[in-house]
Parts: C-alpha cells; sequence; structure tokens
C-alpha cells in the first residue's frame, strides 16, 4: 500500500482540528439525551434527564422503639427493628423494610470526655433528659451486614462478652471491660469508647479499631418523648 | 464562520473521520475473522489435546444449564414470600425437580470451571497473541457473565447467604460517589440500578430474575447467530464426551443434593458465611482492603488488566516456559487466588498486617520471574522485543499502586459539604445563583481538604516522627501506645508505620521490577542488533492423546466434587 505523505501541522490545520472537537460536544451531549430516558427505565424515580438527583432517601414513620426502663445501667443495649420506606419500583412506589437498630446507653466516663470533644453528640446524649442513651443503626457501614454488640454487661450471657472478638473477629486488642461492635461479615470492629470522624467530617461514637470499614456505625435520629424513645430517621447511605 | 473556512474543514473532516473509521476496521476484521468464543475453531487440536475441548464443555454445559433452567422457571415464583418455598417445592415435590436443580447448580459450577480453565489455558499457551485478543477478551466477558448469572440466580433462592451476598455485593458500588465528582453519586445510581431502589426487596427479585434469564438467553441467540454465519460445528465433542460429561454431574447431584440454607432474614447476618466458590479470593481483598480501592480493583481493574494482558505478552515463543515472567505472573496470580480462597475459609484476615505478608511473598517470586526473563532472552537474540512487554508492563501497574498510595490520603481528606455530596441539585443551584460564593465553598472545603490529606502524607512517607516515638518494651504489660511489645506489634498498631512499611514495599517491588525492564531493554537491544529474527510459530501438540485426556477428567472431577462439597459446607448445614 502507498503511503500517503503526512499533512504539515500548521496553525490553520491546528485550529481546523480544536473546531471538530467542538463539534463533536453536541453529539456527546445528544448521546446523553438518547441514554438518560433509558436510564430512567432503571431508576423510575428519576427526574428527566436529572441523572444528578439525590439519591432516594429512606421514609420511616415515627416508632416507638424503646424506653427508659430497657436502659437500667451503662452499656446495657436494647436491640430492636423499626420498619423503613424505600423507593421501589413495585405497584406501591415503595418497600417497607426491617432495620435492625441497637440502643446502648453510654457509659458516664465517655459522655464526659465527649462533652468537649465533640459537642453536638455531647447534645444528643444529654439533651431532654436522655440517659445517655445513644440508637445505632445495625447496618455496618463497610458493606451492610448486621453488626453485633460485645459487652461485659451484655445480659445474653458470656456469647456476647467481649473475648469473642478478640478471637472470632480477628481483633486480639480487644479489652475485656469495654463494648465493641462486630460486623461478621468482614470483621471490622468498633470501639464504643473512642470517637472519630465519618465521611462528611460528622463526629460519633464507634472509631473503628479493626477491620476495613471506612467510618464509623451510622446513627438513627430520636426523639425521646417522656419515658419513650422514638426513632425519626435514618442517614442516608448504603443499601438496606 | 465563513464559507471559505467551512468548505475547507468539509473534506477534512470526511477524510479524517475515514483514516479512523480505516485503521479501525483495519484492526478490527483480522480479530472478529478469528473471534473464537468456544473453541469452534479448536476441532483439530480438541482431537490431540483435551485442554482445547475446554470451550466446547462449556458450551455444552450451558446447553444443560438452559434446559435445566427452563424446567426450573416452570416452577419457580419470583415473588419475596415465595420463592423459598417454591424452591422447596422443586426440590423435594416436583417431578424431577432435585435432578434438574442439581444439574442447574452444578453445570453452572461446571460451566464456570471449563471457562477459568480457558482462561488459563489461553494464557499459558500464549493464545491470545494477535489475531485472537478480541476472544481472550470475550472469554474474560464470559466469566463476568458467569459470575453475575452465579449471583442472580442465587438470591432468587432467597436464603441467608444469597441475602447477605447480594447486599455486599450491591453496597460496594456505593464507594464509587467521591468527592472529586460531587452531585454525581454514579456509585448510588449503580446501586439503584440493580436494585430497584435503595433496599432488597420485591423490585429486586424481579430485576435479578430478568437478569439471571433474559442474560443467558442472549448469549445463546448471539453464540448460534455466531456458529450458524461462520458455518462451524458448534460442539466438538464426542457422544462418549458429551454423555460423560452429563453422567458426572447427574453422580454430583446424586452424591451432594442441593442445600437450601435458611430462608433469608434482613435482621441477622449468619455468622462463618462464604460466598460462591469463585467469589472467594475477591471476597478476602474486601476484608483485608479499603472498600474504595477493594471496588477499583475488582470491578473494573481486575478483569480489564486480564483483557489488556494480550497486549503486554508478545515476546518470546509460545510455550509457557518459553515467556519465563508471563509464566511466573499467571503463576503468581493463580497461587494468590488458591491461597486468598483458603484464607477467607479459614478466616485468617488482618487490614493491617497480611498484605504485608502477601507483598513480601509476590516480591520475590516476581523479581525472581524479572531474572528468569533477562537469562532466557539473552541467550536467544533475535527475538523481538516490543514495548511493553508483561515485566514492564508489571513495573507500570506496581508504579500505579504506589501512586494509589499517594493520591488516596489526599483524595479520602477532601470533604465538600454533605449536602452537595448527595444531592446533585444543590451544588448546581448554588453554582448557578451564586457563583463567587459556590467557588469560595468550594476552594476552601478543598484547601482544607488538601491540607490534610498531605499532613497524613507526609506523616507515613516520612515516617521519622513515627519512629522516633515508638518504644519497644518486650515485658511490658497492657502496653499503651506509642509503647509496643515488638516490631511487629508496632507495625500492626501504629498507623504511620503500618502505611509507611506497605507503601516502601510496593515502592521497593516497582523499584525492583523497573530495574529489570531497564537491563532487560538494554541486553536486547544490544543482542538483538545483528541476530537475525526469530519467527513467532505455534508448536505442534505431541504425546499420547488417551493419556491427556485421562489427566484432564481426573483434574476436571477433582476440581468439581471440591467446587460441589464446598457448596454443602458454606450453607452451614
Amino acid at each position: 500500500m502507498p503511503e500517503s505523505p503526512k499533512p504539515e501541522e500548521t496553525r490553520r490545520t491546528f485550529l481546523a482540528r480544536a473546531l471538530r472537537l467542538l463539534l463533536g460536544l453536541p453529539l456527546v451531549g445528544f448521546a446523553v439525551a438518547v441514554i438518560s430516558p433509558l436510564t430512567r427505565i432503571l431508576r423510575p424515580t428519576l427526574r428527566p434527564y436529572n441523572l444528578n438527583q439525590e439519591p432516594d432517601k429512606p421514609a420511616g414513620a415515627q416508632q416507638q422503639v424503646a424506653t427508659t426502663a430497657n436502659f437500667p445501667r451503662e452499656w446495657s443495649m436494647y436491640e430492636f427493628t423499626f420498619f423503613q420506606k424505600n423507593f421501589e419500583y413495585t405497584p406501591r412506589a415503595e418497600n417497607t423494610s426491617l432495620v435492625p437498630g441497637f440502643g446502648v446507653r453510654i457509659g458516664q466516663d465517655v459522655v464526659d470526655s465527649v462533652k468537649t470533644k465533640a459537642p453536638e453528640l455531647y447534645k444528643i446524649l444529654t439533651d431532654n433528659d436522655n440517659i445517655n442513651v445513644m440508637m445505632f443503626s445495625r447496618i455496618c457501614p463497610h458493606l451492610g451486614c448486621i453488626f453485633n454488640y460485645f459487652s461485659v454487661n451484655d445480659p445474653r450471657g458470656a456469647d456476647w462478652y467481649p473475648d469473642k472478638v478478640r478471637s472470632d473477629y480477628g481483633f486480639p486488642g480487644a479489652k475485656l471491660d469495654q463494648s465493641y461492635f462486630a460486623c461478621p461479615c468482614h470483621f471490622s470492629v468498633y470501639d464504643l469508647r473512642q470517637v472519630s470522624t465519618d465521611l462528611v467530617g460528622k463526629m460519633k461514637l464507634g472509631k473503628v479499631v479493626s477491620g476495613p470499614a471506612p467510618q464509623p456505625p451510622h446513627l438513627l435520629s430520636f426523639e425521646k418523648r417522656g419515658e419513650e424513645f422514638w426513632i425519626t430517621g435514618m442517614e442516608a447511605g448504603g443499601v438496606s | 464562520m465563513s464559507v471559505s473556512t467551512l468548505e475547507k474543514l468539509k473534506p477534512g473532516l470526511a477524510s479524517r473521520l475515514g483514516g479512523c473509521w480505516r485503521a479501525f476496521s483495519d484492526w478490527w476484521m483480522p480479530r472478529a475473522r478469528h473471534l473464537d468464543v468456544f473453541d469452534e475453531y479448536d476441532a483439530e487440536n480438541a482431537k490431540r489435546n483435551p485442554w482445547a475441548s475446554v470451550g466446547a464443555l462449556s458450551y455444552f454445559f450451558f446447553l444443560l444449564i438452559l434446559i435445566s433452567g427452563f424446567w426450573l422457571i416452570i416452577y419457580y415464583v419470583p415473588t419475596t414470600y415465595a420463592a423459598y418455598t417454591a424452591v422447596y417445592d422443586i426440590q423435594h415435590r416436583v417431578f424431577l425437580g432435585s435432578w434438574m436443580r442439581g444439574l442447574h447448580k452444578y453445570g453452572a459450577d461446571a460451566f464456570l470451571i471449563c471457562i477459568i480453565i480457558r482462561i488459563y489455558r489461553m494464557y499459558f499457551t500464549a493464545e491470545h497473541r494477535k489475531p485472537m485478543e478480541l476472544s481472550f477478551a470475550l472469554a474474560v466477558l464470559l466469566l463476568m457473565f458467569g459470575m453475575f448469572s452465579g449471583l442472580t440466580g442465587y438470591l432468587l433462592i432467597w436464603n441467608q447467604r444469597a441475602y447477605w451476598a447480594t447486599k455486599v455485593f450491591a453496597t460496594f458500588p456505593t464507594y464509587m460517589n467521591q468527592p472529586y465528582l460531587p452531585g454525581v453519586n454514579q456509585g448510588t445510581l449503580i446501586a439503584q440500578f440493580m436494585l430497584g431502589g435503595m433496599s432488597i426487596g420485591p423490585a429486586t427479585i424481579t430485576r435479578f430474575y430478568a437478569g439471571h434469564y433474559a442474560l443467558s438467553t442472549l448469549l445463546l441467540v448471539c453464540a448460534e447467530v455466531h456458529f450458524y454465519r461462520r458455518g462451524v460445528k458448534r460442539l466438538n465433542l464426542s457422544r462418549f464426551q458429551m454423555g460423560f460429561a452429563l453422567l458426572l454431574l447427574l453422580i454430583v447431584a446424586a452424591i451432594f443434593p442441593c442445600v437450601m440454607g435458611k430462608p433469608a432474614d434482613p435482621s441477622m447476618t449468619p455468622e462463618h458465611m462464604f460466598s460462591d466458590w469463585y467469589f472467594l479470593g475477591l471476597y478476602h481483598l474486601y476484608r483485608i482492603q479499603d472498600p474504595y480501592w477493594a471496588t477499583i480493583f475488582t470491578m473494573p481493574g481486575l478483569p480489564v488488566a486480564a483483557m489488556i494482558a494480550s497486549w503486554w505478552d508478545r515476546r518470546g515463543g509460545r510455550r509457557p516456559l518459553e515467556r519465563p515472567f508471563t509464566f511466573t505472573m499467571g503463576v503468581t496470580v493463580m497461587i494468590f487466588w488458591l491461597f486468598f480462597s483458603v484464607c477467607l475459609i479459614l478466616g485468617f484476615a488482618h487490614k493491617r498486617f497480611d498484605p504485608i505478608i502477601y507483598v513480601a511473598i509476590a516480591t520475590p517470586i516476581l523479581f525472581a520471574g524479572a531474572v528468569w526473563e533477562i537469562v532466557h532472552f539473552k541467550n536467544r537474540p533475535g527475538t523481538p522485543r516490543p514495548f511493553p512487554t508483561m515485566l514492564d508492563a508489571a513495573a507500570g501497574m506496581a508504579w500505579i499502586v504506589v501512586l494509589c498510595y499517594l493520591i488516596y490520603p489526599i483524595q479520602s481528606a477532601i470533604k465538600l459539604p454533605e449536602d452537595w455530596l448527595t444531592h446533585g441539585d444543590a451544588m448546581f443551584k448554588a453554582m448557578a445563583s451564586a457563583p463567587g460564593a459556590f467557588m469560595k465553598t468550594f476552594t476552601q472545603a478543598n484547601i482544607a481538604g488538601f491540607h490534610d490529606g498531605f499532613d497524613k502524607l507526609r506523616q507515613w512517607v516520612f515516617p521519622f516522627d513515627a519512629l522516633r516515638s515508638i518504644r519497644i518494651d518486650a515485658a511490658a504489660v497492657n502496653p499503651d501506645p506509642p509503647v509496643y511489645t515488638g516490631w511487629w506489634e508496632a507495625i500492626k498498631k501504629n498507623d504511620a508505620l503500618n502505611m509507611a512499611v506497605k507503601f516502601y514495599e510496593w515502592v521497593f517491588m516497582a523499584a525492583g521490577l523497573t530495574v529489570a525492564s531497564l537491563i532487560d531493554i538494554k541486553t536486547t537491544r544490544r543482542l538483538n542488533k545483528d541476530a537475525p529474527t526469530v519467527k513467532d510459530e505455534i508448536p505442534e501438540h505431541t504425546g499420547n492423546p488417551d493419556f491427556r485426556y485421562a489427566v484432564f477428567w481426573v483434574v476436571f472431577i477433582i476440581f468439581l466434587l471440591i467446587v460441589a462439597s464446598f457448596g454443602i459446607v458454606s450453607e452451614g448445614e
């Protein structure tokens, strides 16, 4: 095959090439416009041509999940589930899923240490005559499994003491007199006595001390009405 | 734009586009002509070499899966409340139900075994070289198809293992939401596309059912059209072979009847749970790595690297031992895949400790391979050395890992307002209504983030602070940082030291491979100057085909039995 000589690169040819690139932009826009409605089929709650729409947030109903009697002493835990509504492509346009949560009465020493470090947390723990109770979603912020609570104060027995975290969850540094969340899927361990920031910079209890989780557990927003604890919502993020 | 400019532009555009198209078609056509999906062009070869028939065998298993699948869909009910019972009925009440389900499940396992054997065969015998690049890429795609079908099919049983596997699988794309693309939520979007919402529910089971069924049918149609158009025989297998394979599956289905597990319970994750056998290695990666990098590495990273490996391996003969570094690399990957799977089953996972050991094992193996490569081609002058070879590419990939280590602390330290991260509209509205304020917030968040990130980076790229503060005291009781009982403990527990060790391990590997590849380039250039070029020839298969077939089936049966028995164990029954 005879080779044609390479055309000389001048300012004119360069400009022409740049112009051609610019002409390509409408083509890309056209492609996006064609593809965008197709993606809407896959995610029906999407508004037209609006791929930047926020992710569908869960819409939980307000539910009473616990009372103060469920937390007789420091580090006592109460396990509950609540109904959370998610948008879904079903005739009812929503799916109600059961989300498990933990209410934990945080120790007074930790609450005192939080007072200056994380005033927002301190406010949640003490506001409205709260007895230092914090509500956690049990959905692991790593990949969505349900984590467990380990503490010597756990009334469920020795199966839920922190030495289990040492042996089964790959965290030999677990101290026997402290409280941990630990996830069976990828062995993330959260220390409830330590504070750290999540992905958007919020201070939270439950520092990741072992395993791959990138942030402390999600919190449930709640209200104390008299002696009752009411769940009012859940942080966005993750799959439930 | 004046008329004259347009006139000048028009022929230029046309010829440029035409040139692009010609270049593309010159590249594409020979490869498309050699497209070999299920070893249909290896008929002659397969008579002497059983490994050349795994493609045909995988298509045979695929047909078996389809036939048994059509049987199953008659009785299956794709709803969250009836799925488990429907599968139970299929297993215990439906006529031939348990046989068909066994055929379906173990057929799928056998299909994947064949695809994996085929990928390794193509890799080790350099079948992926020009003009077979597309066939190799397609083989990798077929593996991904198999894995996707495995995942979607598994959820249909609606048991504990399936539910949690799906949840993990659907959650990891959400890590693609990163601050450098605020408001796009590409990860959440992928998760929502997959699940049909933000939770695993009725829409998910419908979607997975449709995907499981439609994708297989699509593959069947495409494969049949391909066979028809090329006029090739679709199954290069003797009747004896096909009968033997079918009998094998039936025997396995009789020995290990498919298990059900426990029905899905969204409020309880079972302990000691395993994924399907082909996901085990990847699952282990998720235990020892940051989820963001694990996602990047497993989803686009690994398959893409495998697909483009064919462009990196163009040097030397086609026998495995004639391409020393490529061979070493393949063996290392294979060993690590098996090793990771075993690690997961045994429950070894320490995020801070294991990667150090794995890289420490891999580095000397790869260095040995590099030395072998240099010596090998030093003795064979005249072998062309295109750039990059597998050695150069391995060095490049190790440098990319080093680069990731450098980028990640900065990237993860960037904090944008939470509103912008999840809510694209808010960001664009802010941008449109008050551009000045927007730019201010944007830069402020980024500057603060960059500052934090560089500080973190400094702590472990130059870990002098950490080294100065650490004190080793073997006799310490309940030591608190910075006192540690030994150096291993310090590496495990001290953040900066841990990252520094991991980082410099990778730097060492990358530097070593780069030096090796530079030495290799230099010696080859010197030797190849005057030597006549050695031609690339396809080797003949010799030896006793009956013996080879016997070995093949023994290997295959052992593999299938291990996989099938693992399927029982992993359900915890």
